[in-house]
């Protein structure tokens, strides 16, 4: 039963693989990267959906793709501090592209994942084939320790979550991390208004958090957005869990390791002022890394500190990433809405949140 | 063999939505260590049927915004209490106070295996800015939750459950949260 079941699944991967079959597709770009765990991930981009094959090997693991190799990629890697890979070579073959992932030892079940992804719009990405090879052997039973470093398997998850989507590694440093960021609103929906200019939160929502992926790449991190321009993530006619679903995916369909929502705050009494940043408890870490970002929020303005706080926040509540919900300000107060519509404020803003990101991995840099 | 075709259909399924469907996963039902139940009023002692005069907190946003404790002496039956507390804290707003948008009105309150439900006007989906949103809930949350019987509150607009308000999920009742009040 156990083998027919087995048969099964490989028969089922192998359907999604050749799923949307079409001829002569384009492999645009491949890039390697490895965590700081030791996983190798390598993404093929695709200019159209494309069929894959998965051979396992003594100490080879092979994927052909069905697409032609663009002739300016290199063929051969050498992925440095990969833990299980020496050497990947990428053999070009009429209409298919061979990937050799050459292993440091026998090659197992559970070692290794292939999967495809979407063309992501908003991230502006391809549709891609990924392979990722892990760092640690797959264990049959696995019981963490108390204190244990989240590791970034996919195959360690004991949550019924999305199989790709509660991975996330908090070790290490910013360096590397993938890191989702959403700017409140957009579109359709404009959120709050100031009440003097009368501008929209959308459109301040936006420019800093183009300004915090600017400085958070600067330090290494590898920035998804939600959105780029002034367009609704799901679309103009979605519910509003609907919309904040697809925000949410951005993060889990990239294998974010956080994700960090940017609003600004509004209240009919409009003396009310300040920074606030909101978590919701899903894992130990987003308190830490709310409290990270409103320590250093707090040092870009002589205003309220209306602190740490929990709450449901959707976009917090259902990623299964670390993540924090900043309120930058109130729109609504006059002093603070001639701040937040002025491009230095917006700069120093943005500065506090990445440097907020940063002080919590570096909090975490030994484990 | 009807029987069998069933079964692999099933183990089909199953797997199919392991690999694919893993990305509408539910909500994690995490408790909020802060929940914690404040100590219950001398008050809440009286008999179930009793009909007197009970001084009950409610909360109101106050001026830095967080919420500010109030206590109000009601009179009535044990179970009618919620429905009062909350018309009192909802309809009979001083003068500026900003903590529920105008005409908002409580059609019912129900408790039911310690959750209350609260129904409310259209109005309620009206309330726009992430902080008095957060300060409307919590000031209905934490003064139903002031009841021994209610430890969670779902909301309600004219019968039909809201699921989702200024950002905040409510698919899964709200808690008590003693870090809104002042």
């Amino acid at each position: 039963m156990i083998k027919k079941l087995l048969l099964l699944f490989f028969c089922l991967v192998a359907c999604l693989g050749t799923g949307n079959a079409q001829a002569a597709a384009k492999i645009q770009d491949v890039v390697y990267g490895v965590n700081p765990n030791g996983r190798l991930r390598i993404v093929l981009d695709t200019n159209q959906a494309t069929r894959y094959k998965t051979e396992m090997l003594d100490n080879e693991l092979r994927v052909t793709v069905y697409g032609n190799l663009n002739s300016s990629i290199p063929r051969v890697t050498t992925p440095k501090k990969a833990t299980y890979v020496s050497r990947v070579y990428l053999e070009r073959k009429v209409n298919a592209t061979v990937v050799h992932v050459m292993m440091k030892k026998p090659l197992q079940k559970g070692m290794f994942n292939v999967f495809s992804l979407k063309a992501d719009r908003v991230a502006k990405r391809p549709t891609r084939v990924v392979v990722d090879v892990i760092a640690a052997p797959p264990q049959k039973t696995f019981t963490p320790k108390k204190n244990n470093r989240p590791s970034s398997s996919p195959w360690q998850s004991t949550r019924p979550k999305p199989s790709f989507g509660s991975t996330y590694s908090v070790v290490g440093g910013i360096k590397g991390k993938r890191i989702t960021l959403d700017a409140g609103h957009g579109g359709t929906d404009p959120g709050t208004h100031g009440l003097v200019t009368g501008t929209y939160e959308k459109d301040v929502t936006l420019p800093i958090t183009k300004k915090v992926k600017a400085l958070l790449e600067k330090k290494g991190a590898i920035v998804y957005m939600t959105r780029t321009t002034d367009v609704d993530v799901y679309g103009p006619d979605a519910t509003d869990a609907e919309e904040l679903q697809a925000r949410v995916d951005v993060a889990e369909n990239s294998h974010s390791d956080m994700f960090i929502s940017i609003h600004i705050n509004a209240s009919e009494n409009t003396s009310v002022g300040g920074f606030s940043t909101y978590y919701h408890p899903k894992t130990k870490y987003d308190i830490q890394v709310a409290q990270c970002i409103q320590d250093q929020l707090m040092k870009t303005a002589d205003v309220d500190d209306l602190g740490v706080r929990y709450a449901n926040f959707y976009v917090n509540k259902r990623s299964t990433m670390p993540g924090a919900l900043v309120e930058c300000l109130f729109l609504t107060n006059k002093r603070e809405e001639k701040l937040l519509i002025s491009d230095w404020f917006q700069n120093k803003v943005a500065k506090a949140i990445a440097d907020g990101i940063e002080d919590f991995y570096n909090q975490h840099q030994g484990g | 063999m009807q029987k069998k075709m069933t079964q692999w259909t099933a183990v089909f399924l199953l797997l199919g939505g392991l690999t694919f469907l893993g990305g509408c996963g539910t909500p994690s039902t995490t408790v909020h260590p802060e929940n914690q139940k404040e100590t219950a009023a001398a008050d809440q002692k009286s008999g179930k049927t009793a009909s007197q005069a009970a001084g009950q907190t409610l909360y109101r946003a106050g001026k830095d915004g967080k919420l500010k404790a109030q206590t109000v002496k009601l009179a009535g039956a044990k179970d009618k209490l919620p429905l009062a507390v909350l018309k009192e804290l909802v309809e009979k707003q001083p003068q500026g106070d900003t903590t529920f948008p105008k005409g908002l009105k409580v059609n019912q309150v129900t408790v039911k295996d310690k959750v209350a439900t609260v129904d409310f006007s259209r109005e309620f989906q009206t309330r726009r800015g992430d902080h008095d949103t957060l300060l409307m809930l919590y000031a209905v949350v934490d003064t139903l939750t002031e009841f021994p019987e209610i430890q969670s509150v779902k909301f309600t607009v004219k019968g039909k459950p809201v699921t989702v308000l200024g950002g905040q999920d409510l698919s899964v009742p709200l808690q008590r949260d003693k870090k809104y009040i002042q």
